[in-house]
């Protein structure tokens, strides 16, 4: 399956009428990224209703921030998601980063399809937890948002030489993850 | 030159995004193909897997957040913008960073711009406060002692600046400077009694140095009065200086009790 974002294409403009705080501009700009941040924040906090939350809470400092903004929204943007998933960890306490050294007590419950190539969100959500938050970042904008790698170059300020690296190191984790899985698998049918 | 592997998955990646078979786009990287198919497999997953979607009823309240959020803005006094030559894109450290240091820099430069003002001058002031905040701020008497002569050296050099520049002697300079060396020989009876030649000799030399500058510009003070307050004052050095000659001849230096110095 290949996903294709629209994107909005009189951006720039929307933009300059977003800045003047008009209220279309600025519902078309939460229309076509709200998905966006919504599964940027899913596939990093607890519930859905958080993400739905946080999705809000960035809307609404765009609403706040709007009218100084420079440069490209869409880095902008996510600099705001980022901000705020960092005030969430720090309310909640940071979910647990597991080394993969951790994973044989740890396996993914959900996580048995991998042969079938079925995966649900779910089970993308608990893999993804497996990498650090640089590389789910890469793996989430590359493979579910459909982002080039120069756009996420430019979102996560890296080179695009660093976004490959963390893209093969971010799918080789996945695949010791699912390798692990299928051990654990075995070993529990014999 | 062999590629990386990450360089190598990336191809792969946008190769199989335009189309072309995996079996193809793998023989051009024989030594990983195997690791590059299972990776692409995993690609394939993450890609295949439905996207979570978010309710209608999120997206609804987050529209309403909005409107209502907008309309508080708009409500809101709007700041005043700085022009874009003011515009400083830095966080909040730099910039007070900035003005400390630009604040350290004026102040250093109004501190040694203010040396050789004279009273009247505008900075003038700051060189009074500089001096008092220097005085308060060292403990230790000798050190007290080492202003208290340098200040009524200073007072000296400011009144012949003074009559150079206004052509007028300055009388409340003039018994700065000497109520200043007065102020000195009390501090150096205060301090412990090998400490006190040093000083003592200091300030008689101190007496001797501004009797002659004094003397020398007696020829260019005109009024009557500023010459009898400039010879009174001439004379108070020349007893000073004598007393203190004796004294130290003696082996004597002021002690508990006080300085005795002549009168004035």
């Amino acid at each position: 399956m290949e996903r294709h974002r629209k994107g909005i294409t009189n951006l720039e403009d929307i933009l300059q009428r977003a800045r003047r705080l008009d209220e279309s501009a600025l519902a078309t700009l939460a229309k076509e990224y709200y998905s966006t941040i919504f599964r940027y924040f899913y596939y990093r906090t607890k519930t859905r209703e958080d993400s739905e939350d946080l999705t809000a809470e960035v809307f609404l400092r765009v609403v706040s921030a709007i009218e100084s903004q420079k440069g490209n929204f869409l880095p902008w943007l996510f600099r705001i998601a980022k901000n705020l998933l960092t005030d969430y960890y720090r309310k909640r306490g940071r979910l647990r980063e597991i080394s993969l050294e951790e994973i044989g007590n740890k396996l993914l419950p959900g996580v048995h399809k991998y042969d079938k190539n079925i995966l649900q969100p779910e089970d993308i959500k608990k893999m993804l937890s497996f990498l650090t938050d640089e590389q789910r970042e890469v793996i989430t904008l590359k493979f579910l948002e459909d982002y080039s790698n120069e756009e996420i170059a430019q979102t996560m300020n890296k080179s695009v030489g660093a976004i490959k690296a963390l893209q093969f190191r971010g799918l080789s984790t996945l695949r010791a993850i699912l390798k692990k899985e299928g051990q654990y698998k075995n070993e529990k049918t014999n | 030159m062999k590629k990386p592997i990450e360089e190598a998955l990336d191809i792969c990646l946008k190769q199989i995004r335009e189309g072309r078979p995996l079996e193809e786009v793998l023989k051009q990287f024989p030594d990983y193909a195997d690791e590059l198919k299972e990776l692409l497999a995993i690609a394939k997953t993450i890609k295949d897997t439905p996207l979570p979607q978010p309710s209608q009823q999120g997206v609804a309240s987050c529209l309403v957040k909005l409107a209502r959020a907008l309309q508080s803005q708009r409500q809101k006094p709007r700041k005043a913008r700085l022009p874009a030559y003011l515009h400083f894109p830095f966080p909040v450290w730099a910039r007070a960073s900035v003005f400390a240091v630009i604040i350290a820099f004026i102040s250093w430069g109004a501190v040694n711009l203010s040396a050789n003002s004279v009273p009247g001058d505008l900075l003038y002031p700051v060189k009074f406060v500089t001096e008092r905040a220097k005085f308060y701020l060292t403990a230790h008497p000798m050190g007290k002692v080492e202003l208290r002569i340098t200040y009524s050296e200073e007072r000296m050099q400011e009144l012949v600046r003074n009559l150079n520049k206004r052509g007028e002697l300055s009388t409340g300079l003039l018994k700065a400077m000497l109520d200043e060396a007065t102020l000195a020989l009390e501090d150096i009876s205060r301090l412990p009694e090998r400490e006190r030649p040093v000083y003592f000799s200091k300030l008689e030399y101190l007496h001797e140095y501004q009797k002659d500058v004094l003397e020398n510009l007696r020829p260019g003070v005109a009024s009557p009065q500023e010459k009898e307050e400039l010879d009174n004052a001439i004379q108070l050095c020349q007893n000073r200086r004598q007393w203190m000659g004796t004294m130290r001849r003696r082996g004597l230096t002021p002690g508990r009790w006080g300085p005795r110095c002549g009168g004035r």
